[in-house]
């Protein structure tokens, strides 16, 4: 019981986070649609809109049932439980697996008495319990949802729903401890349970959104889970497939786990090399070096998604002007008509979720390094603190702009080879528009830093789902403005959909740079605390 | 000889709790420093003070005279620390991590690098992640020589090195001294400090309870005495400078503060046939304090 309890601990922070932001998604999707599609005539439009759309069910999935509140729910945020949960599951499952396996935490727990086949079976006990309160969130926010409106899920329909909930996030856990056994180190884990992600994902996504490859859906995990269905059909057969799978990986990793020595895989990775001291010159040029790939990652991964978001602006655009509430809705936000625009304001606003999350990553990295002890290694030399701290607090800022400046560019560039002309201009700054909040989130989290290191990860985190939760939920339930208030995101307009406002943009990006001075400042008075 | 490290009253406190307490010592150049305590005495809290790692509370403290706390950059290019647990970059390797450290810390000896290499028969072609303590210990080590500081601080410098390499830490040590370096070094190992230290400093529970020459101390400190009788052993512990006695029934061992004149009286009258009187080893000095509640003897 000692591994699971450990596993748990280290555990429970990002599956309650987790948790209530797929809890959310299910309200916000249920209460918002029978507030915004009042009418049979409503939902008609808006299933004839959405349910044609290509892009969208290659993201989100087919949908089924579209013009009730059941499908609508069912589309929307299964769609995203599914890919956000499988990545959540992937990722804590190498963290606390194979990372912890590099940080020779596994050591002492295993010269405990215990054997590493028991200890194995302790790590999946932890994890099921983290997924039993994931079950219980989304399960509970379908039944909460009855009660904030009338909609009438049945226990039986809640009950479906949260275990495809949790459906995606078990499997890539289970995936993701099977390849932490396999690989020799976290990322090539965490690197090869992504790849089959992508491969899953890739084969459900060209199957929802063309025509003749059904069969890809057949073999996706992800098309096994979207054939559930909780809330409109509930077929079940899926969850056998879906079964099979997990105890295959389980016990997969069961078996290479009682069988290998701790500290290698199966997988072989280079341990040698000979020295590259590109950028070892300097603090600055080694956190550069320390965090080039991830930036390059990121940079990437919003390139990509920007493509995509604006590769379907065309469709969602018609899709928006053949569902006069949605227009009625975003006019309301907006004098802009042009479908497009207001499509793109809204996955521009997705996107500055991504950077947010992007530079609360690393915030909570650069506590890392003094938390782990590496940065008395650079201070004992001669480094003044403040000179460590402003250099990384610049590549974050210099980064957080960079890629909104590629979203602005890649969006102008796939939405120009549509057709649309939003003009160059308008598209830079809109993407320009994606930075402030995490401007204000860099100097929240250095404040923070400074004052409060320990609590970091917490206040950074939670300023991006307080944000999430206030903009999804709070706004479909007429919450007060001062609740309103108190997301980051309401502050930002809708770009390209709307101009953007600067002004409030220069008070939330003056806010960031004030917060991340007076962290500088305290940073330099305070004592070097390890965790 | 000029004064390297100078402490006065320096004070370290966590709320209600004293880490360092008015500690007030000097560390001369080309010094080697012993800094003994058990776990929790404050030695790596006078470290890190002297790093300018933590704020002091009170008091001050100077290296190379200037403040270590406000001046620490300047302080810090004529030295170099290791401490006892060892926290790098998982992925760049030993080669990769000793060029940033070395350009960090402004200019190092590029030969005496591959030298210290050798002698410690360093791989430095592999990734941080994949070297066991000793080797990350090892590292640590090469990255605080090669850069010939005018001071050294070390904490724990061998934990984790087998005996030969400790040999060679100790050579390290000694060539360093032979170049008029300081060293302050505070360390568990009692024959590692007997073997390099000109002076030692013993701290507990935040409080120096003693500081100087190893043949000070001992000199200081209660001679250890055994003696064995043809009778029965008698009884001295009503003796007051007399501690720690041990009695079977022809054997006696005790430890003696100040004079023997009162012990020997007794002695005299107990026909004795052996009388062994012994200066204390480190070890048993060290024990001694520790086991004396109020730190002095």
């Amino acid at each position: 019981m000692v591994i699971t309890k450990f596993i748990f601990r280290r555990s429970i922070s990002s599956t309650l986070l987790w948790g209530i932001i797929f809890g959310v998604a299910i309200l916000s999707s249920a209460v918002g649609f029978i507030s915004a599609f009042p009418t049979a005539q409503d939902k008609a439009q808006l299933a004839a809109g959405f349910g044609s759309n290509a892009g969208l069910k290659a993201v989100l999935g087919n949908p089924h049932a579209l013009a009730t509140v059941a499908g609508f729910t069912e589309w929307r945020a299964l769609g995203l439980i599914t890919i956000i949960g499988a990545l959540w599951g992937m990722m804590l499952v190498t963290k606390v697996l194979r990372g912890d396996e590099e940080e020779g935490r596994w050591e002492l727990l295993l010269s405990g008495p215990t054997s590493k086949r028991r200890a194995a079976l302790e790590t999946f006990a932890a994890l099921l319990l983290c997924l039993l309160i994931v079950f219980l969130l989304i399960t509970g926010a379908s039944q909460v949802a009855n009660a904030v409106h009338d909609i009438s899920f049945s226990w039986k329909q809640s009950i479906y729903f949260g275990f495809a909930g949790i459906s995606s996030a078990a499997l890539f856990m289970a995936v993701g401890a099977f390849t932490s056994q396999i690989a020799s180190s976290r990322r090539q884990a965490l690197g090869i349970a992504a790849g089959i992600f992508g491969l899953c994902f890739a084969a459900r996504a060209i199957a929802d959104s063309t025509t003749g490859y059904d069969w890809l859906r057949d073999i996706s995990p992800l098309g096994w889970i979207e054939k559930i269905q909780p809330l409109t059909g509930q077929y079940p057969v899926s969850f056998i497939y879906l079964a099979v799978a997990i105890i295959v990986f389980a016990l997969g990793t069961i078996l290479i786990a009682s069988r290998r020595d701790l500290g290698t895989g199966i997988l072989p990775e280079r341990d040698s090399r000979a020295a590259h001291t590109k950028l070892l010159n300097s603090p600055w040029g080694l956190a550069l070096r320390l965090t080039e790939t991830n930036i390059i990652t990121w940079i990437i991964a919003s390139a990509i998604a920007t493509a995509a978001f604006s590769g379907v602006a065309k469709s969602a655009a018609q899709s928006f002007a053949n569902a006069q509430p949605i227009q009625q809705v975003l006019s309301s936000i907006t004098n802009n008509s042009n479908s497009a625009a207001l499509f793109l304001g809204l996955m521009f606003m997705l996107l500055m979720i991504v950077i947010m999350v992007m530079t609360a990553g690393m915030v909570i990295a650069i506590r890392e390094e003094e938390g782990s002890g590496r940065l008395d290694t650079l201070l004992v030399r001669p480094v003044s603190r403040a000179t460590w701290l402003l250099g990384r607090i610049l590549i974050v800022f210099l980064t957080l702009l960079g890629t909104s400046l590629v979203i602005g560019i890649v969006g102008w560039l796939v939405t120009h080879a549509q057709g649309i002309d939003l003009g160059k201009k308008t598209m830079l700054l809109a993407g320009l528009n994606t930075a402030p909040p995490s401007i204000f989130l860099l100097g929240a989290g250095i404040l923070t830093m400074a004052i409060l290191p320990r609590l970091t990860p917490i206040v950074t985190y939670g300023i991006i789902a307080m944000s999430f939760l206030i903009q999804f939920l709070a706004a479909a339930l007429s919450a007060p403005t001062w609740v309103l208030d108190l997301s980051v995101l309401r502050h930002v307009a809708l770009a390209p959909g709307a101009n953007p406002d600067w002004h409030s943009n220069g008070i939330l990006a003056l806010v960031g740079i004030i917060a991340a001075a007076i962290g500088l400042w305290y940073f330099t008075k305070r004592d070097i605390v390890a965790e | 000889m000029p004064i390297v490290v100078q402490t006065q009253s320096l004070t370290k406190r966590y709320g209600d709790v004293t880490a360092l307490d008015a500690l007030t010592l000097e560390v001369q150049q080309g010094e080697v420093l012993g800094y003994l305590g058990p776990n929790g005495a404050g030695k790596t809290t006078t470290i890190r003070l002297l790093l300018g790692l933590i704020k002091a509370t009170q008091g001050s403290a100077t290296i190379f005279g200037l403040n270590a706390q406000t001046q620490k950059e300047e302080v810090h290019k004529r030295l170099a620390y290791v401490p006892g647990e060892t926290t790098l970059w998982p992925n760049l390797t030993g080669a990769e991590t000793l060029h940033l450290l070395g350009q960090v810390h402004g200019s190092f000896d590029k030969g005496y690098r591959d030298k210290l290499t050798e002698a410690f028969q360093f791989d430095p072609s592999k990734k941080v992640r994949a070297y066991s303590k000793g080797n990350r210990q090892k590292l640590s080590l090469i990255a605080a020589f090669m850069t010939r500081p005018d001071l050294l601080l070390l904490d724990e410098p061998t934990s984790g090195l087998d005996p030969l390499m400790e040999q060679v830490f100790h050579a390290q040590v000694l060539e360093a001294k032979k170049n008029g370096q300081t060293i302050f070094l505070s360390s568990h190992i009692l024959s590692e400090v007997e073997a390099l230290c000109d002076r030692v400093a013993i701290l507990r529970t935040g409080k120096l309870v003693e500081i100087g020459t190893l043949e000070q101390a001992r000199h200081l400190s209660a001679l250890t005495v055994e003696a064995t009788f043809t009778g029965k052993a008698p009884d001295v512990s009503a003796i007051k400078n007399v501690k720690n006695v041990e009695v079977t029934e022809h054997h006696l061992h005790c430890q003696v503060h100040g004079s023997m004149e009162d012990l020997l009286e007794v002695l005299g009258k107990a026909h004795v046939t052996k009388l062994i009187s012994r200066e204390p080893s480190l070890e048993e000095l060290f024990l001694s304090l520790y086991g004396d509640s109020n730190g002095h003897h």
